[in-house]
């Protein structure tokens, strides 16, 4: 039977799924130099490159999931204990404008960077400190212009957002209630800065994961800035070598979900493909134009019988599904 | 973020004409003036509307505590912005004068509600009855959101789904608190891992209340004692 005129129409034919991850480059022990360090970044952030430069339909499921997995490390380091299946939970269960509670404003915060372009960046780092409610106060102001200043000079683009965070880890540091915020805002910096470094179109959440996960309490503000500069450069290297294992992983999902769209049949059906493609997880009262709640449910649950898709909670009821 | 709001004309910010002492001068108790004014705290944003751009309000406000040690109020940060209280060892002669505050005082019972809430928010009513041992009533809840100090948030993803309830800025500005981690041994719960809750399983919940009253400093008779009748109807 041929396709109806409305089934949706994956956009290209699949890429050839890409080549894996270099085996030499992955990061397998701590670097004792920081030329090691230096090295194996620049060669897991170039791989990265090319895999964003292509710019797959799933890069928005792509970067929002990159945005949860450092919402998840921030909040770890604030000194909580929510995990990703929380977090998605508060997203998802709460109307816009409405507090999500303190761990759920850290996964908005780390959204607002994945919300627009990489140049909007100043923005973004607005709404993300008036979401973590942290003041737009001098010690801001000091670490945006800081970054501002690490953007536009010349370092190369990792040793500029390592530095970016140096300065505005410490610029955020004196404050007061702001332990947790601190470093995570100015993670958020050095992506940013990182992003644009690098030329791409929507700045990744990349360095709080791995940055975090390196050692459970808080870091001492006096390292010199060298051996923080080697712990950051590590730091993108196993963030971009993840990025790279999650991006493969998303691309054969997304592939199964275009394999089984021409046996969807219901209207909403290409905005429903897009809206999963887009984010990291969706839930039947996502708005997905075309389709109402229940036409939802019954096209997401379809798509989980036919293994196309996955549902994330393992709950019967308040289903999130993603790829 | 680039501070584009410019009154036109009336309130000249920059006072390119005063010397630099009687500019600074002028700019303090042009910020005073708008704090004392406010019902709320002021935050940076707004008090920089009234001073020049290269003042710095930080300073202006560590000038005004300054000038007002000694004095029975303080300026203080609290909620995100600055705003004068009296202080604390004044309260009980304010109280002997005026009597107690005017809004509904909070029960005991209530206050450990709160405190539940400030601590392990975004949580449900059936939540809060599980970590205090004790059913948390609609009345209690309604009560702390007519004070403002609550707010519904998340839904949770149980049988009915029940809103979970999270602190406001009211909260922390009633308080005195700029931010939840200005609560009382907010370090020795995230050290005992109590904060937030993990997917499933974790501490069981009987522990979790009695760190909680622990960590509170409130012995469980004392407070059942002061749990309203409503209970039982």
């Amino acid at each position: 039977m041929l396709a109806r005129a409305d089934s949706p129409a994956i956009q290209s034919p699949p890429a050839p799924s890409p080549a894996p991850f270099p085996a030499w480059a992955r990061t397998k022990l701590t670097p004792e130099t920081q030329a090691e360090a230096a090295f194996l970044a620049g060669a897991a952030l170039a791989r990265l490159d090319l895999l964003i430069r292509e710019n797959p339909p799933w890069a928005g499921a792509f970067r929002r999931r990159l945005a949860l997995a450092a919402a998840v490390a921030s909040v770890a380091r604030a000194g909580r204990s929510e995990d990703d299946a929380v977090l998605r939970d508060a997203f998802h269960l709460t109307r816009p404008g409405v507090d999500p509670g303190p761990a759920g404003r850290h996964l908005l915060a780390w959204r607002a960077l994945t919300s627009s372009s990489a140049g909007q960046w100043r923005a973004a780092i607005a709404v993300a400190a008036e979401t973590l409610q942290a003041p737009m106060d001098a010690a801001l102001q000091t670490a945006i212009d800081a970054a501002e200043a690490c953007r536009t000079g010349p370092r190369l683009a990792p040793f500029a957002a390592a530095r970016a965070y140096h300065l505005a880890r410490r610029a955020l540091a004196p404050a007061e209630g702001r332990a947790g915020e601190g470093e995570g805002l100015a993670a958020f910096l050095a992506d940013a800065v990182l992003a644009q470094k690098l030329g791409w179109p929507i700045a990744s959440p990349l360095l709080a994961e791995p940055l975090f996960s390196q050692a459970r309490r808080r870091m001492a503000l006096d390292v010199d800035e060298g051996a923080e500069t080697s712990r950051i450069l590590f730091a993108y290297a196993q963030a971009a070598e993840k990025a790279c294992d999650l991006a493969a992983d998303l691309g054969r999902r997304a592939q199964k979900l275009s394999e089984a769209s021409p046996k969807l049949r219901a209207k909403g059906a290409a905005a429903a493909l897009n809206a999963l493609l887009d984010d990291d997880s969706v839930s039947a009262t996502t708005k997905i134009p075309g389709l109402s709640e229940r036409g939802a449910r019954r096209l997401l649950e379809r798509l989980v019988s036919l293994g196309a898709l996955r549902e994330l909670t393992g709950r019967t009821t308040f289903r999130l599904y993603g790829l | 973020m680039a501070r584009t709001k410019k009154p036109e004309g009336e309130l000249d910010l920059d006072l390119e004409d005063l010397p630099a002492p009687a500019r600074w001068r002028e700019w303090l108790q042009r910020v005073e003036a708008v704090v004392f004014a406010s019902a709320e705290p002021v935050s940076r944003e707004t008090l920089a509307r009234v001073v020049g751009k290269a003042c710095k309000v930080e300073l202006i406000i560590d000038d005004i505590r300054d000038e007002l040690r000694g004095r029975p109020y303080e300026i203080v940060n609290v909620a995100g912005g600055w705003s004068f209280r009296t202080r604390p060892r004044f309260g009980a002669a304010i109280r002997a004068a005026l009597g107690g505050p005017k809004t509904s005082e909070l029960t005991k019972a209530n206050a450990l509600i709160l405190m539940g809430v400030a601590y392990f928010q975004p949580i449900t009513r059936a939540e809060l009855s599980a970590f205090l041992g004790r059913e948390v009533s609609r009345d209690a809840i309604a009560a702390l959101r007519g004070d403002g100090f609550i707010a519904a948030g998340p839904r949770s993803p149980t049988p009915g789904a029940p809103y979970a309830y999270v602190t406001t800025q009211g909260f922390l500005s009633h308080f005195g608190f700029e931010s939840l981690r200005d609560l009382p041994d907010i370090e020795k719960l995230e050290d005992a891992g109590l904060l937030g809750r993990p997917g499933e399983g974790g501490l069981g919940r009987d522990a979790l209340a009695t760190e909680l009253r622990g960590v509170l400093g409130l012995a469980g008779d004392d407070v059942e004692e002061d749990l309203p009748e409503e209970d039982a109807a």
